[in-house]
């Protein structure tokens, strides 16, 4: 029985995930900073234009964290809440990521030793800590569609640093691709669920 | 009598519904959701939904309370500490009746 309401509690902060704001939301924003990483690596040294995305990345970086919750919120205010209903979650839930640092922190330790020569690889460590976040999201709520993003996180990862040479392009793939998929994901999460849940009277 | 006997028979009935139990522990997970949220993930109907939160508020369990955004009444719950201690305090005995 108590099992059945960890099930109940879990399907409630899934709510936060159903109408595929957060990964449309996170995925653009992981596209552009691919983006501007992209052109990090292809602009001529000292041009104009590698000054401009070495200084909009972390601008975008930023701004895009804090602009995910503003937009996220406005949005699911118009299009989630007439819809299926309002829930405020407490601080914290349900992304609870406090406890994510020092598990993220354990298995760098544990994949220095294993593959020595991989943490010198930043797609790789990238591909690595996006899937982490992932998985974790994927497991918190039980969505199967964020192990999938985990999973191809990790692969992107993967075969960004067999693949590419140049280490900021390797980031750039590994960003953009994850950032990419989980657009389209996203996009197609949310299709679904505006299609299916027209907007109610009463809230 | 048996301890554990004893327990099933101290169980909060309010809580120990399941249409209740459903809400409770819906609610034991966020801060607070309005009337549509939860019609929406319970499937109850409107007349039984708001008895049933009529009856939680009755024993002082949760807290219901009106509003409006934009034109459209909202209608939003929360548990109170006291449904929150009675939510935890049955899980206690049910995990001690059933044995997990």
């Amino acid at each position: 029985m108590t099992e059945q309401m960890d099930k109940i509690v879990k399907e409630t902060y899934r709510y936060f995930y159903v109408d595929g704001l957060v990964e449309t939301a996170v995925g653009l924003l992981f596209a552009l900073i691919g983006l501007v990483l992209a052109g990090w690596a292809g602009f001529e040294e000292g041009s104009w234009l590698l000054k401009t995305a070495v200084i909009i990345l972390p601008i975008l970086i930023i701004g895009g964290t804090f602009g995910i919750k503003w937009l996220v919120g406005n949005l699911k205010e118009r299009i989630t809440y007439p819809r299926t209903g309002y829930v405020a979650y407490r601080p914290g839930e349900p992304n609870n990521k406090r406890w994510l640092l020092p598990l993220f922190a354990a298995l760098l330790v544990v994949l220095m030793f294993v593959f020595p020569e991989w943490l010198n690889k930043m797609a790789f460590v990238q591909g690595v800590l996006l899937a982490f976040i992932l998985g974790v999201i994927g497991y918190r709520v039980a969505l199967t569609r964020f192990y999938l993003s985990a999973g191809m996180a990790f692969a992107i990862g993967l075969l960004a640093t067999l693949f590419v040479a140049n280490e900021v392009m390797g980031s750039a793939i590994t960003f953009g691709g994850t950032g990419l998929l989980m657009l389209l994901m996203g996009l197609a999460v949310f299709a679904n669920y505006v299609r299916q849940h027209p907007m109610q009277e009463t809230s | 009598m048996n301890e554990t006997y004893q327990g099933l028979l101290e169980i909060d009935r309010i809580i120990h519904e399941p249409a209740r139990l459903l809400l409770v522990t819906i609610l034991s997970a966020v801060e607070e959701a309005d009337f549509l949220y939860l019609l929406t993930a319970t499937g109850l109907t409107k007349g039984n939904l708001s008895s049933h939160l009529t009856r939680l508020e009755q024993a002082g369990y949760l807290e219901q309370e009106k509003s409006f955004v934009g034109k459209m009444p909202r209608t939003l719950c929360r548990l109170t500490p006291a449904g929150q201690a009675a939510l935890a305090a049955y899980r206690q005995q049910m995990g001690a009746v059933i044995g997990e």
